[in-house]
């Protein structure tokens, strides 16, 4: 019974991330296509020679609004039995890497070509991070609002 | 919970350690395939509203990322080198790639005709955007280069009206590289029901009829079924708009890897 019940959250988990990746997709390749910001940062940073303010103000927009998507699939991953547990988020993290990366994990010439680039690193560390970071802060809201949970009296 | 917060820290710091370790080795790793992408100096049609010409960021910027994606390394050219300008705004892959794979840090370096050496090259791009109509399309050395790697077993790839700006192209034994080749370019019958240059009037020529006129078999909406179908005749690829630009670069690549000749 506990078998099928971790195998059903790691199956959640894993919808998690490709339903993460897939509203990044939405958001990034739709709802965002008329938001001005990006236009005004390329008009008032980009084309004025501002390139590392450019930067920093694009990359740190992108990283809030992976945390702006990443907060409903960590709520759902940190109610996952166990609550709160990182293995849930693991799978999760996995499955939208893999989906996001997927043209690179096959051609791993893309990937050595990409490597070259200090701006992938960049945006693999948001891929990578934003789910984690608003995970650790969905289960630190959770541990102070929430009941006790009877499975962690069982685990050690 | 705090065993597993700790796992997973030490996790992600392998992962940042490895990626970090391997990064030198793999940018020193010499590029086997290369891409030329030609771009326009040309910002406005020379009119007196400045009608907007530049480089079509969404038929430039997707095949950029297909082509990194896949291996290659790209290189920029325009006429004069140095910046280019793009239209349209970076919204999807364009914004992505812009930020993320070195864009617009390529693009704003591009290289000027004599920097280029043909042999290097596997392929060479042209997309759309009405500026390569006004310099690239007549520019001796960019067009010896386009035709340079071609004969070199190169494959030529288009979007919208970039099939207009390699329409000139000459072969060394004097044909236009276009004659008996079916390429799709952008339709005259689109141009003529827009504004952008006014009805067409204001471009040095219109794509379909330059191509026409050059010997090459014109596919455009009265000849295909779905217009934005990417039509390749041995090592031409093209297409007549830019939502199939992707595919012409990956099409490309399959010529490219596929080692198809003539």
């Amino acid at each position: 019974m506990r078998n099928r019940s971790s195998a059903l959250s790691l199956s959640i988990a894993v919808g998690c991330g490709l339903v993460y990746i897939f509203m990044l997709a939405q958001v990034f390749g739709l709802l965002l296509v008329p938001n001005p910001i990006n236009h005004w940062l390329t008009e008032n940073l980009a084309n004025t020679g501002h390139e590392v303010e450019y930067r920093v103000a694009v990359y740190a927009h992108d990283f809030l609004v992976y945390i702006i998507v990443a907060i409903p699939v960590a709520v759902v991953l940190a109610r996952l039995r166990p609550i709160n547990s990182w293995r849930y988020l693991l799978v999760a993290l996995g499955a939208s890497l893999m989906v996001q990366y997927w043209d690179l994990i096959t051609d791993p010439a893309g990937l050595i070509n990409l490597a070259k680039y200090w701006h992938f690193y960049v945006g693999l560390g948001i891929s990578v991070f934003a789910l984690p970071l608003t995970f650790a802060a969905v289960a630190s809201v959770g541990k102070h609002c929430a009941p006790a949970d009877p499975d962690r009296l069982t685990r050690t | 919970m705090h065993y597993e917060k700790r796992k997973i820290m030490r996790f992600i710091s392998l992962l940042v350690l490895m990626i970090g370790a391997l990064s030198p080795a793999w940018g020193a790793l010499p590029a086997e395939k290369r891409v030329l992408i030609v771009v326009s100096n040309v910002i406005d049609m020379g009119d007196v509203e400045a009608h907007d010409a530049r480089n079509n960021l969404w038929e430039v910027a997707p095949p950029y990322h297909v082509f990194l994606a896949h291996g290659y390394e790209v290189d920029f050219v325009s006429p004069k080198g140095g910046a280019v300008q793009f239209s349209m705004d970076p919204v999807g892959i364009s914004s992505y790639t812009i930020k993320y794979e070195g864009f617009a840090d390529r693009a704003s370096a591009s290289l000027a005709p004599s920097e280029v050496d043909s042999s290097k090259y596997n392929a060479v791009f042209i997309g759309g955007g009405y500026g390569p109509l006004f310099d690239v399309a007549s520019d001796p050395a960019l067009l010896s280069l386009i035709a340079a790697i071609y004969e070199a077993g190169g494959v030529v790839g288009g979007c919208g009206h970039g099939p207009g700006a390699f329409a000139n192209v000459v072969l060394s034994n004097g044909d236009f590289m276009v004659a008996g080749r079916k390429v799709a370019g952008f339709p005259n019958s689109t141009e003529r029901s827009k504004s952008w240059a006014n009805q067409g009037e204001l471009l040095p020529f219109l794509v379909e009829d330059q191509l026409q006129k050059n010997g090459a078999i014109v596919i455009n909406k009265d000849n295909i079924s779905d217009k934005n179908d990417v039509i390749i005749d041995q090592r031409i690829v093209s297409t007549m708009f830019l939502p199939s630009a992707t595919w012409v670069a990956k099409e490309m690549i399959q010529l490219i890897d596929g080692g198809q000749s003539e």
